[in-house]
Order: structure tokens, then sequence, then C-alpha cells
């Protein structure tokens, strides 16, 4: 644990409200960090997209309910930070955010494990960003499908159908990967 | 079929979807970084922002606004005297001349001037207040002052993203004007000697990471700030 992380005199300053923001991106933190990866940030932008996640979260804190779970909301506001940016480019290269497989042969589990991150990465790389997000909420993160269209504010039958497209593109850019090919 | 009914995954996709859920956990030193920014911004903000400063101040701040507009007025008001002294066959009132379109040529819309150019100077600016409306703008919230402020930089750091320096420079420009004490303005700063260097300007971006490191000695960011000018060739 990081200095940072139990500094008392910065938490005891905060106000009550400040305090359970910062609480909740530290406790989610790693959640955030993942998500954000997944929905195609290079690994070297993680940092500042997770610092605007951050500011996002501080200005809307006090218009969360706090009996809704924390997680598809971060997920929601990750989802808008990362699909604003992206509006930013001036246009969408998958490939930049591919994370680079290796096909080599691999020693051990543990590089078998990081090749296997590398090839879901860049499978999700190819599959657009708003039925990727779904499609990671779902079989990723495991939320149920009304908590993932709350958050996303889609209706539930436009969820689900985002997720058989994206399952569809996912497994077609996973088969093509490991042929080889560049575009699924 | 069901439209809430799903096929089931592919043993593959399985097998991938579940060593994904067992990640890695990234190093502690981005961890570190990332909540010291957010304690930084957390931090500032409970000093810059404008319901802290009006609750906490406000009978200091509307004595000074009344001070203001008592001394504008008073000068105003001699300033008036003193041309209308001057000029004493002049026709109608200057705010009628003003109604029928002679203000350019009566003299008294010069004297209104100097009070209205000083009235942003002599107070504090308030995060969001519109530029050239002196005459009661509404008050942001904090929420708005917030959105606004971030929304700029956001600008700043798409700009940035697309590696046009010179957009960066724009956004952060319009930052300071309109939040000089910004919560954000750490960020700003940071920002402004990315550009700078980008822009090939290393003698002011060498200066912008100086005061970076004077005024945010303790910023998590003044590493990579120290970092950037340092490989700056």
């Amino acid at each position: 644990m990081s200095s940072v992380d139990v500094a008392p005199t910065l938490v005891s300053a905060m106000a009550t409200d400040e305090r359970s923001c910062f609480d909740a991106f530290q406790r989610e933190f790693e959640y955030l960090c993942r998500t954000l990866r997944r929905l195609g940030v290079p690994a070297e932008d993680v940092e500042d997209e997770v610092h605007e996640v951050f500011l996002v979260l501080a200005r809307k804190w006090r218009k969360y309910d706090a009996s809704r779970p924390l997680r598809p909301y971060l997920f929601g506001i990750a989802f808008r930070v990362v699909a604003a940016h992206r509006r930013k480019r001036w246009r969408e290269r998958p490939s930049d955010f591919a994370e680079p497989v290796d096909s080599r042969p691999r020693p051990d589990e543990a590089l078998e494990a990081a090749h296997a991150r590398g090839l879901v990465l860049s499978a999700l790389a190819h599959v657009p960003l708003p039925r990727r997000a779904v499609l990671v909420m779902h079989d990723i993160d495991e939320l149920p499908m009304r908590e993932i269209t709350g958050a996303l504010a889609l209706p539930l039958f436009t969820g689900y159908s985002r997720l058989r497209k994206a399952r569809r593109e996912f497994e077609a850019a996973i088969k093509a990967l490991q042929k080889g090919t560049k575009e699924p | 079929m069901s439209p809430t009914r799903l096929e089931p995954l592919s043993p593959e996709a399985e097998r991938l979807f579940a060593n994904e859920r067992q990640f890695e956990p990234h190093p502690a030193e981005l961890r570190s970084r990332a909540l010291g920014r957010a304690r930084s911004v957390l931090e500032n903000g409970r000093a810059a922002a404008p319901s802290y400063v009006w609750g906490r101040h406000r009978v200091q701040l509307l004595l000074a606004a009344t001070l203001v507009l008592v001394f504008a007025a008073a000068s105003f008001a001699a300033f008036r005297k003193l041309r209308t002294g001057a000029r004493p066959a002049q026709l109608g009132s200057p705010a009628l001349g003003e109604r029928n379109g002679l203000s350019a040529r009566t003299p008294t819309v010069p004297a209104v001037e100097p009070p209205a150019r000083e009235k942003p100077e002599s107070t504090e600016p308030a995060p969001g207040e519109r530029p050239g409306t002196p005459a009661a703008p509404r008050r942001p919230s904090a929420s708005d002052a917030d959105a606004l402020e971030l929304g700029l930089l956001q600008r700043a750091r798409g700009a940035l993203a697309k590696g046009d320096f010179s957009a960066v420079l724009s956004a952060i420009t319009e930052h300071q004007r309109r939040f000089p004490s910004g919560r954000l303005r750490e960020e700003r700063e940071a920002l402004r000697v990315k550009a700078l260097l980008g822009l090939g300007r290393t003698d002011e971006a060498q200066r912008a990471g100086e005061r970076f490191r004077e005024r945010f000695p303790e910023s998590v960011l003044a590493p990579r700030i120290e970092d950037a000018t340092r490989k700056a060739p």
C-alpha cells in the first residue's frame, strides 16, 4: 500500500462527501484501470484517463445513489470518458489500442496468462466501443444485464442485441488473431 | 427466439475471459501517482470552490463589492458633472442619446468605460463568469463551474493527443483566463509544459517547468515534468 493511501491528515481534512468519493475511488482503483484497458486505453494513457474518471466522479458524487452498486456506475463514467476521448481523435484506429500478441512459444504459465490477456485486449479492440462495453460488463465483470443497461442508459433488448453481436465479433477476432491474420 | 436469450460462449472465449478476470494489478507507482493527483484536486477544490469562498467570506465579499460599486458610482458622477459643466449646451440626457443612436457622437460613453474596465480587475473573477457582462452576471453553481473547467482541460488534452499543440495552448489560455485559481490549475500548468515542448519552444517550456516546480513542489506530476524538460533538446 502506498503512502498516499494512508495519509491520515489528508483523509481527516477532507469533507465527508469528498472523503467518501476518494475512498470509493481508492477502493475501486484497480477495477477502473482494468476497465479502461479493456475499453481500449493504451497502458501509457491509463493514468491520465483514470484521473479524468476521478474528476467526473468527484463532480457527480453527490448525485450518486449509494443504494446502487458502485461498479456499474463507475463503468458508465469510464465508458463516457473513453468515448469522449475517442470522438476527439481524427479517426478510430483499432490497431492503436491493440495489445501486441506474441506468437512465440511460452515457457511458463505466467507468460501464458499474459499472452492470453494480450489476445483478449487485441480482440476487444476489434469490437466497436458501444458493444465492447456491454461485452466487458457482462462476460468479464459478470454484471447482470439490468445493471448494465441502467449504467449505459440503454433499453434492455438493445443490451442483449449488442451483447450477441459483440460476442460474434469477439470470437471472430480471436480466431483471426490466432491464425495470425491482421484483420478478422 | 426470445430477445433476452443468449447462446453460450465458446470454450475458448470462456477460457480467455476466465483468465482476464484474474488480471495482474497495476504497478504501485501508478496507483500512488493517481491517488496523489486525486488528492491534489480535492485539496485545490476546497481552496478554490466558489461556494466555499462565498460561504466563508460572505461579509467581506459583500463589503468589498459595495465599496467598489460606491467608488465606481462616485467616480462616474464626478466625471459626468465635469463633462456636463464643460458642454452645457448639449441637448437631451446621455441615456436618451444612446437610445437614439447618438452615443458615438456624445462624450458620455467613454466616461462610462473606465469603471466598466476596472471592475473585473478589482474583484476576484468568479469561475465561469462570462466576459463582457459587467452588470450582475448570473453566478454559476460550483457544479457548472467544475464542468466548464473540466471541459476546457479535456479539450486541451484531446488536442494534445492529436499533437495539435497550438490548440492545447489556446485551451489552457482560456482556462487560465476563466479559472486563474481553478481546482485544475496544476493540471493546466503541466499541460502547458508539454504543449510548449511539442511546439519546440524549449526555452519557454523550461521556464514553465521551473515555475511549475516552484508553484507545486509537492505535485505528483513534478517528476514527469522534470523528466520531460530534461529530455528536451
